[in-house]
C-alpha cells in the first residue's frame, strides 16, 4: 500500500510517518512538509492514502484534499487536527476519516481498517493492498481447542481471575456461536445438581471474570448476550476448530488437514460428545 | 424586577452555573498530577508515557466536549471516557486499582456525564484510602422498563446520613443526580457501609422523555 503524510511541522510529519509504518511495516510511507510536493508526488504515483493536518500555514489541509482528490476522485483522505471544527468540512470532501491529535497506532489502523474507498480488484496492486489491510488488526483473538484448550490474546495466554473461567469459555466455543443459558454452563461446570444455588454467585463471579477479561483488551465483542443467555460471536476470533468444521464441509470430497482428534479440549470431560461426533465425521467421509 | 432584569438575572445564573461546571471539569489537581507522573514517564518508560498522553488528551477532549452536550449519548461512550480516567489513575496510583465489567446490555443511552463521577467517587473516596487499594465493579442489567447501572466499589465507605461536604466531588455527584432525574422514570440509590464499600445504582428508563 502507498501512504503519504503532509504536515508542516516536521516534528508531527517525522511522529506521524513513523506511527503509520508502525501499524503497515510493509506499506510505502512518505512524509512530507510542503504541501506541494505532497500535491506533486500524489499526482505521479496515486497513493491509497493521504493523512493531511488540516491547519498548515501555507495551504490549508481542505485545500490539499480538494486539489488531491481532482486528481484521484479515490484517494482516501484521513484528517489530522488538534480541533474539532472541521468535521464538517472533511465531510463536503467525502474524506475517508478524521483523527484528533495526538496521532496514535490505535487511531491510525481504526482508520486503516476502515477505508472509504476500497481498492478496485482490477487494479494490479489489489492483492498486495488488501494483504497490507488484512495483516492489521486490532487485539487478535485466537483459541486453540485441538490440544491443551486455550485463549490467545496477542499470542499470550488469556489470564483469568478463576481457573474455571477458561472452562466457561470452552463450553461456549464448544457450541459454536449457539447461546447458552445461565443454568446449562452450571450444569457442565458444576456435575453435581443439588448445589445449584451456591453455584449461582460463583457463576456471576465467574461470568463477570471472562468479561472483565475481553473488555480490558476492548474486545468485549468476542460474547454475545442476549435474553440471559451467552454465547461467542464465531467470526470475532479465530479458531482452529471452526477452520477445522469450515475446511470440512468446503471439500466434502478431498482430504484435509487432520488434527488430532482426540485432543480435543482435552482438559474437559464434558468434551468427549464432541470429540465422538468429530471421530463419527471422520468415520463417514473415508 | 421587571421582565428584562429578571432576564438578565437569569442570564448570569446560568452563566455562572456554566462556569462552575466548567471549573469542575477542569479538575487542575488531577490534571498537574497526571503531568507529573508523564513527566517522569518520559524518562523511565518512555512508551508509557506516550499511552499516557494520548489517554490524557483523549480524557480532557472528552470532559470539554462533554460541557457542550446536552441530552444523551451512548453508554460506549461513557464507558470509554471512564476507561481513560482509569488508566490515567492507574498510572499514579501504586495500590492497586482493578476494575471489572460485568454489563448484560450496552446498547443504551445515558445523560452526558453520568458514569464517570460515580467511578471517580468511588476510586477518589472509596478506593484511594485503602492501603492495598481495591476493586470497581460497573455492572448493567436489562429490566423491563429500563437498565440498572450499577458501580459499586470495596472503599472505605461512608455514612449516607452525615451531611455533605460542599466539595468538588459532591458538585459532580449532585450534577448527577440532577441529570439523572430529569428523565421520566430516572433515579438514582446510593448505599454505603463503613469499612465495607459503596453502591451507586442508576435506574435508566427505557422512554426517555426530557
Amino acid at each position: 500500500m502507498d501512504i503519504i503524510v503532509c504536515d508542516d511541522e516536521k516534528l508531527a510529519e517525522e511522529g506521524l510517518v513513523s506511527t503509520v509504518r508502525g501499524v503497515m511495516p510493509e506499506a510505502k510511507v512518505l512524509g512530507f512538509t510542503l504541501p506541494a510536493d505532497a500535491l506533486n508526488y500524489a499526482e505521479k504515483n496515486k497513493p491509497e492514502v493521504a493523512f493531511l493536518d488540516i491547519n498548515m500555514r501555507e495551504i490549508n489541509g481542505l485545500v490539499l484534499a480538494e486539489r488531491m482528490k481532482e486528481m484521484n476522485p479515490r484517494i482516501n483522505i484521513i484528517f489530522t487536527t488538534g480541533y474539532s471544527a472541521y468535521t464538517s468540512q472533511a465531510m463536503d470532501i467525502h474524506a475517508s476519516g478524521y483523527i484528533m491529535k495526538p496521532v496514535t497506532e490505535d487511531k491510525v489502523r481504526r482508520e486503516l481498517m476502515d477505508l472509504r474507498y476500497q481498492i478496485s480488484s482490477e487494479d494490479p496492486k489489489s492483492d498486495s493492498v488488501k494483504k497490507d489491510i488484512n495483516r492489521i488488526s486490532g487485539h487478535e483473538i485466537w483459541v486453540r481447542t485441538f490440544g491443551n484448550f486455550e485463549i490467545f490474546i496477542d499470542g499470550e495466554p488469556a489470564q483469568f481471575q478463576y481457573s474455571k473461567t477458561k472452562e466457561f469459555f470452552a463450553y461456549l466455543v464448544d457450541r459454536r456461536g449457539a447461546l447458552v443459558s445461565n443454568e446449562e454452563i452450571m450444569d457442565v461446570l458444576w456435575e453435581d445438581r443439588d448445589t445449584q444455588t451456591s453455584h449461582l454467585s460463583y457463576f456471576k463471579n465467574l461470568r463477570t471474570d471472562l468479561f472483565t477479561a475481553f473488555e480490558s483488551v476492548d474486545r468485549a465483542d468476542v460474547l454475545i448476550r442476549q435474553r440471559g443467555k451467552i454465547g461467542v460471536r464465531k467470526d470475532a476470533f479465530g479458531c482452529d476448530y471452526f477452520d477445522y468444521l469450515e475446511s470440512l464441509s468446503k471439500n466434502p470430497d478431498r482430504p484435509v488437514h487432520l488434527p488430532l482428534i482426540a485432543d480435543y479440549m482435552s482438559q474437559y470431560s464434558w468434551a468427549e460428545l464432541t470429540r465422538g461426533s468429530l471421530q463419527n465425521m471422520l468415520y463417514y467421509r473415508a | 424586577m421587571d421582565q428584562t432584569a429578571q432576564m438578565t438575572e437569569q442570564e448570569r445564573k446560568i452563566s455562572e452555573m456554566k462556569t462552575r461546571l466548567m471549573l469542575s471539569q477542569m479538575q487542575p489537581h488531577f490534571l498537574y498530577n497526571c503531568l507529573n507522573s508523564i513527566y517522569y514517564l518520559c524518562g523511565s518508560d518512555p512508551e508509557k508515557a506516550q499511552q499516557a498522553v494520548a489517554d490524557f488528551s483523549d480524557y480532557l477532549r472528552a470532559n470539554m466536549d462533554s460541557l457542550g452536550k446536552e441530552g444523551l449519548v451512548p453508554f460506549r461512550e461513557e464507558l470509554t471516557h471512564v476507561k481513560k480516567y482509569i488508566a490515567l489513575e492507574k498510572m499514579r496510583f501504586e495500590r492497586g486499582l482493578q476494575v471489572k465489567y460485568d454489563l448484560e446490555s450496552d446498547d443504551f443511552e445515558i445523560p452526558v456525564l453520568t458514569l464517570q463521577p460515580i467511578v471517580e467517587n468511588a476510586v477518589k473516596h472509596g478506593i484511594e484510602k485503602r492501603p492495598n487499594g481495591g476493586t470497581v465493579t460497573i455492572t448493567t442489567e436489562e429490566q423491563d422498563d429500563g437498565i440498572l447501572l450499577t458501580v459499586q466499589d470495596d472503599g472505605v465507605g461512608f455514612d449516607v446520613n452525615a451531611p455533605y461536604p460542599a466539595n468538588r466531588t459532591h458538585i459532580g455527584i449532585r450534577g448527577v443526580r440532577e441529570r439523572i432525574e430529569r428523565l421520566e422514570g430516572g433515579q438514582m440509590f446510593i448505599e454505603s457501609q463503613i469499612g465495607i464499600g459503596t453502591t451507586v445504582v442508576l435506574k435508566i428508563p427505557l422512554k426517555r422523555l426530557i
